[in-house]
């Protein structure tokens, strides 16, 4: 595996950078079945992106590789980033870039709300020159980063301490003291010159109270741009406390409040047609959810089009590239209903087969997670693995009209750069991560490198 | 940070030690979320199973049908109808009308930009006010999604303009004319289509330049100057990179749009010529759409109105004639076009072509047809009636030859009255609607101004559109003598020498029924009961045939049931005719020569062509063959006769007798010399006896030996002061016939006279002197009586043809005892009755 040559330490600047590369590219743990995985589903979605924008790009004067040509420049692009992202140390996260991060997507939020381009009807693109962005796209690695790197940070591992609890519980049995003996409680000012700072909330408190403030920028402008990715930013927050957290009664109260408010709102919604707070189109939605017929040609349109594109591929599709309806006839079917077309085009089993290769990549980073060299990557890669999850399973839940209709898009394989972006960046984390993780044997090799070498080896 | 041991993790991940801070609860609660999504991609996958196998076929079925997604109906064209020469009566003619479909037109500017041209320069349309029109949909678009939103409704009016996005027959908009484009045109707006569609530039060039009206030259050259624009316009833009720098400079670059306008200038055409030049290579004519209609026409218009009726595409209930009792022929079926992709992604499209309807060949001869039209409008204009309806059959088959009344109208604009009638006729026939109509006074009462002129017109229209000869009914009156007759003969109750004595009335039961003669027709044989029309004699008959007999054969002879003629609207006068039961020997008496029922000019024309044809009863039809598209016969309804009522022998003698009656009875001024007529007489009281309203009528066939031709005429209370004489329907007859024989080609049985060639018959050298005028029309009676002043004025007013004293001399008329100048009087019933 090493074929690195014995050689004298500073010995030229051009050779130490290539020693560099070199030895980056020999050393350590290098997840290539992940990149083997993401590259298959990268290179099916250009093929989907072909067959699927062809049509309409002839239809509109343009070239029939106009969008495919777009697709592909978009993923050289996000290659090379992930590359570099792979090369960036993953503990920076939680020092210099965590701010950077935050303040980036605030700008870009806020930009976005100043001045978007408007497509479906709400603002969802931002001009940046060059090209176009989707910040919620780019929100979610955002959050996940930073989620991880404030659960990483010396509160975020404080909160979970029992040391904190214990520190609360005096100062309840002190006040109870007090009151008994008359005296006046402690004041906030007195806890923390006596306890320190955090000394009067619990630990579990703190935990998800910082949590959510951290996070309450994002989810509001998120919540008023895009409600699908605000859905998907809160299951991350949301599974990530889950696994961070050594409670479980309350996930549980959540889990089945949460349950309960949804069949109330769809019993609500199927008795009168109304929900308070709710939009009219959302409404709306989950009456199409319930009974897409109502208005097969106009509410309901989209939702029984993919039905019938999934049904009318059978076992084996009609074959690669002649869906026929992608000719105009299944709206957003290189977007959020890409999955129908290929369930169109090659049936059921090539769309297991898609969903068998989503389920490995999975695996891959259940293996990065359990794994992991330390708190800060097994928090990363569960966001990522979470957001993954959440996101496939939203995707196909919703072309087969197991829940309402959101523009989820399918990771790797929708047309769309901003969507690329995000995913090819948190594969780029992953490889980072999967970097930190020794093997027996290229661990011996590396002690032995160290060994005759005295420049420093990564960390 | 990283643990400072080394892990062993591919070989025994379960026992590697964990990191700090990463608990083993947090690797359940992992294991927990990893459970939960295989169950949830469990789920999933049961779906898509579900989906892809048990929903399968369903789905492409669905699917299959979005295939054909621009699914357009073509219509058919209705079959034509034909006279019995071949003649058409109806056919339909192709219109094509031009529909706009807004949403795909101001999908994309350069789509605009094709349809205002093709709109402006090549179907000669104001493309200003189209782009008017698109810019007010979209903006009505916009409305209604900040509509949506905020969850609002928009007015009904721009509701309605909303909803014309897809589909809009402009500029029916305006002013609901449909606009009806050349086909010619149509042809060149789609080849203007397929031009720009095709990818070989010379097409592309054909079609820019008829589009936009220019020249090679200014094409060429507008897309040199628009090219250099752009490329100045992408040098200027900067690469990738320029714009990374730019962006981190934060320097901007003034980048130019193209100049549209100065272009336009260069080469004096207008910006829109030059943007769409510029996008050339894309620009489509979408949106722009012919729809081929039908539109019936009648060319002879108002000729045989009453038998071909008219169609009205839109309310096809609420047609007439012909047109309604074969409306299941005549429309064929629609053809379907169907759009779709191919797999190589082009639009191509499968026809199921529309199948023109059938073909009706009628029995209808115009030539007939329109003499006896212009007849009718001769009489009204000389002498008027309240109503004047002939039918004439071919008695050898039952074929409807001709059939008329005076109210006529044109089937190609069927609801105009007002081009044909002036109002005056339109007040006048109102004012008899409501007369006759007494359900319309009643709804006339409490109506306001509106709603009494809607009833007005409708009222109007039905009275016109109405047939008299099917939907109205009347007494026959003597016309149904030889009925009687056929049926006392026939079953041999009577035969050619019985004798019977007529004293002027006979009585039953102390009310006296007269003859019109009421000092009596002395003694007549049975050909002379009917030349006589002599009533006494047929109650005797009638009396021999007693009731069963009678009943069971006007029964056979289909009095007072539908005759099941293929027109719509005929009525069967049931309720106005005698049960077995209600025949008493009054009842009877009076039924013998057709007073006290009522009947329809339909049952009476077909059971009298019975009783010349040979007794075979064939029920009266117009249509003769039904032919499909390619002349394959489908049908031949009504080719055979339904029974025959009486036999060959009584039919003979019933011939003769009628004979007998043009020649020396009552009929006798219908005979033309030299031609063997055969015809009945009728005059009868109407319902209520006492006001002397009668309707006469004649029936009359040619030639007696085996008719060709039956004519019945009926008049249904001339203008006259004193009705009750059936001249007037026998001079009609007789104006029919003179026309009628030269078109039949009859030659006459005397020497000298005949018709067809009159030049060539010596003595007949001037047709004027031998009674009729140039036009053919008849001056003079045989006894040369002036009937008409010479302009035309009926004389009749002033002389009433029924005096005594002005009736012509008869000499070929056996001696009677009675006058036959005074033809068959109606029955007079006394007083006594009602006391």
């Amino acid at each position: 595996m090493s074929e690195r040559q014995p050689r004298k330490a500073n010995e030229n600047i051009f050779i130490r950078f290539r020693n560099r590369i070199r030895r980056f590219l020999t050393q350590g743990y290098y997840d290539y079945s992940l990149i083997f995985l993401v590259t298959c589903l990268c290179l099916f979605g250009i093929m989907m992106v072909y067959s699927t924008t062809s049509y309409s790009d002839i239809q509109l004067g343009r070239s029939e590789w106009y969008s495919t040509l777009k697709q592909f420049k978009t993923l050289i692009l996000c290659v090379i980033g992930m590359v570099i992202i792979s090369m960036i140390n993953y503990h920076l996260y939680g020092k210099v870039i965590f701010v950077g991060i935050y303040i980036v997507l605030l700008g870009l939020f806020i930009a976005l709300m100043v001045s978007g381009t408007t497509a479906n009807a709400s603002q969802r693109w931002l001009n940046l020159g060059p090209f176009y962005v989707q910040p919620s796209e780019l929100a979610k690695p955002g959050i996940i980063v930073m989620l991880a790197a404030f659960l990483n940070s010396k509160y975020g591992v404080m909160m979970r301490k029992q040391r904190n609890q214990k520190r609360a519980r005096v100062v309840k049995e002190e006040n109870k003291k007090r009151v008994r003996e008359g005296k006046p409680k402690l004041r906030v000012k007195d806890e923390a010159i006596e306890y320190g700072m955090l000394g009067r909330f619990s630990g579990n408190n703190l935990f998800f109270i910082g949590g959510f403030l951290l996070m309450s920028p994002f989810l509001l402008l998120i919540v008023s741009e895009n409600l699908s990715t605000a859905i998907i930013v809160f299951l991350i927050i949301f599974g990530m406390f889950f696994i961070v957290s050594d409670k479980k009664k309350i996930f549980v109260v959540m889990a089945a409040a949460m349950v309960l408010l949804i069949i109330i709102v769809i019993v609500r919604i199927r008795e009168t047609g109304s929900f308070p707070l709710m939009k009219d189109y959302q409404v709306t939605r989950i009456k199409m959810w319930l009974d897409p017929e109502s208005d097969p040609a106009g509410k309901g349109y989209q939702i029984l089009q993919g039905l019938y594109t999934i049904g009318s591929g059978g076992l084996f599709g009609r074959g690669l590239g002649s869906s026929v309806q992608k000719l105009g006839l299944l709206p957003e079917a290189q977007n959020d209903m890409v999955f129908c077309i290929v369930c169109e085009e090659l049936g059921l089993f090539g769309a297991m087969l898609v969903l068998f290769v989503f389920a490995l990549l999975l695996w891959r980073i259940l293996f990065i997670i359990r794994n992991a060299p330390d708190y800060h990557g097994f928090l990363l890669a569960v966001g990522i693995f979470l957001h993954f999850s959440f996101q496939i399973l939203m995707n196909i839940a919703v072309t087969t009209n197991m829940m309402p209709n959101t523009g989820v898009i399918l990771p790797f394989i929708s047309n769309g750069g901003s969507a690329l972006m995000a995913s090819m960046a948190e594969v780029g984390i992953l490889l980072n991560i999967s970097r930190k993780i020794r093997v027996k044997q290229l661990d011996r090799e590396l002690r032995a490198a160290e060994n005759r070498s005295e420049d420093e080896t990564e960390e | 940070m990283a643990t400072k041991e080394p892990n062993n993790q591919e070989e025994r991940p379960a026992k590697a030690p964990r990191p700090p801070y990463v608990k083993e609860y947090m690797e359940g609660k992992l294991l927990l979320v990893t459970a939960v999504f295989i169950v949830a991609f469990l789920l999933l996958f049961v779906r898509l199973v579900y989906l892809a196998v048990f929903k399968n076929e369903e789905y492409i079925k669905n699917v299959n049908n979005n295939y054909g997604y621009q699914t357009t109906s073509i219509p058919a064209p209705r079959g034509k109808i034909l006279d019995r020469n071949g003649d058409v009566l109806a056919t339909s003619n192709a219109n094509y009308v031009l529909v706009i479909e807004p949403k795909s037109i101001t999908e994309q500017e350069y789509y605009r930009i094709a349809a205002l041209m093709v709109y402006k320069n090549v179907l000669g349309f104001d493309d200003q006010a189209l782009d008017a029109r698109l810019t007010e949909i979209e903006k009505v678009c916009e409305e209604k999604e900040t509509a949506d939103l905020l969850g609002r409704e928009l007015s009904d009016e721009k509701k309605a303009i909303y909803n014309r996005r897809w589909y809009w027959r402009y500029p029916e908009y305006e002013n609901e004319n449909r606009t009806v484009i050349d086909g010619d045109v149509m042809r060149k707006v789609q080849n203007l289509a397929e031009l720009l569609r095709s990818t070989k530039r010379a097409d592309k060039m054909e079609a820019i330049r008829t589009l936009f009206k220019v020249s090679d030259e200014q094409i060429t050259g507008i897309q040199a100057d628009v090219e250099e624009q752009r490329a100045a316009i992408k040098k200027a833009k900067g690469n990738i990179l320029t714009r990374i720098g730019d962006l981190i400079t934060g320097a901007t670059r003034e980048v130019k749009s193209i100049d549209y306008e100065e272009i336009a200038k260069k080469w004096s055409v207008d910006e829109m010529t030059v943007k769409g030049i510029a996008n050339m290579s894309v620009m489509r004519i979408v949106g722009i759409r012919f729809e081929t209609e039908y539109e019936r026409v009648y060319p002879y218009e108002t000729l045989a109105c009453k038998i071909l009726g008219f169609y009205s595409p839109y309310f096809p209930e609420s047609s007439m004639g012909l047109e309604r009792s074969y409306d299941s022929s005549l429309s064929g079926t629609d053809g379907v076009r169907k759009t779709y992709m191919t797999e190589d992604l082009n639009r191509d499209a499968t026809n199921i072509e529309p199948q023109e309807g059938n073909t009706l060949v009628t029995g209808i001869d115009i030539h007939i047809q329109s003499i006896i039209e212009k007849q009718i409008k001769q009489f009204m204009d000389e002498i008027g009636a309240d109503n004047v309806a002939i039918v004439c059959m071919n008695p050898q088959n039952g074929t409807i030859v001709a059939m008329a009344d005076d109210r006529v109208y044109n089937p190609n604009k069927h609801d105009d009255m007002a081009s044909y009638y002036t109002q005056e006729q339109l007040d006048e026939m109102w004012d008899k609607i409501l007369k006759e109509d007494k359900s319309m006074q009643k709804k006339l009462q409490g109506a306001t101004e509106e709603e009494r002129k809607t009833l007005q017109t409708s009222g109007i229209l039905n009275y016109v559109y109405r047939n008299y000869c099917l939907s109205n009914t009347y007494e026959p009156g003597s016309a149904f003598k030889p009925l009687t007759v056929a049926m006392a003969y026939e079953l041999g109750k009577v035969d050619e020498n019985s004798m019977f004595f007529c004293d002027g009335y006979a009585d039953f039961g102390g009310t006296k029924v007269r003859c019109h003669n009421r000092e009596g027709c002395g003694e007549l044989n049975l050909a002379g009961t009917l030349a006589n029309s002599c009533n006494d004699s047929l109650m005797q008959i009638v009396e021999r045939v007693g009731r069963d007999y009678f009943f069971d054969y006007r029964c056979r002879f289909n009095i007072g049931s539908k005759t099941g003629v293929d027109l719509p609207g005929e009525v069967s006068a049931e309720n106005l005719n005698f049960t077995a039961d209600q025949l008493n020997r009054l009842e009877l008496a009076t039924s013998s020569f057709g007073q006290g029922f009522n009947t329809t000019m339909m049952q009476m024309a077909a059971a009298l062509c019975t009783t010349i044809n040979g007794g075979y009863y064939y029920v009266p039809h117009v249509v003769t063959e039904e032919r499909s598209a390619d002349g394959q016969v489908v049908a031949r309804p009504y080719s055979t006769p339904v029974t025959q009522v009486i036999s060959k022998k009584t039919s003979d003698f019933l011939r003769e007798a009628m004979y007998e009656v043009v020649e020396e009875g009552t009929a006798s001024y219908v005979k033309i010399a030299g031609y063997e007529i055969g015809g009945k007489t009728g005059t009868a009281q109407k319902g209520n006896y006492a006001e002397n309203n009668y309707v006469i009528s004649l029936a009359s066939f040619i030639p007696v030996s085996e008719p060709d031709l039956f004519l019945y005429v009926v008049i249904d209370q001339p203008h006259l002061d004193e009705q009750n004489s059936s001249k007037w329907a026998q001079l009609l007859s007789k104006r029919i016939w003179m026309d009628v024989i030269p078109y039949l080609n009859l030659h006459s049985k005397e020497e000298g006279i005949d018709y067809l060639h009159p030049n060539e018959s010596g003595e007949d050298p001037d047709p004027p002197s031998d009674g009729y005028d140039s036009d053919g029309f008849i001056t003079v009676d045989e006894n040369g009586d002036q009937l008409l002043r010479p302009d035309g004025e009926p004389a009749v007013s002033d002389q009433p043809a029924d005096q005594p004293g002005q009736q012509p001399a008869q000499p070929d008329q056996p001696a009677q005892p009675d006058q036959p100048a005074q033809p068959d009087p109606p029955v007079v019933i006394d007083d006594e009755r009602d006391e």
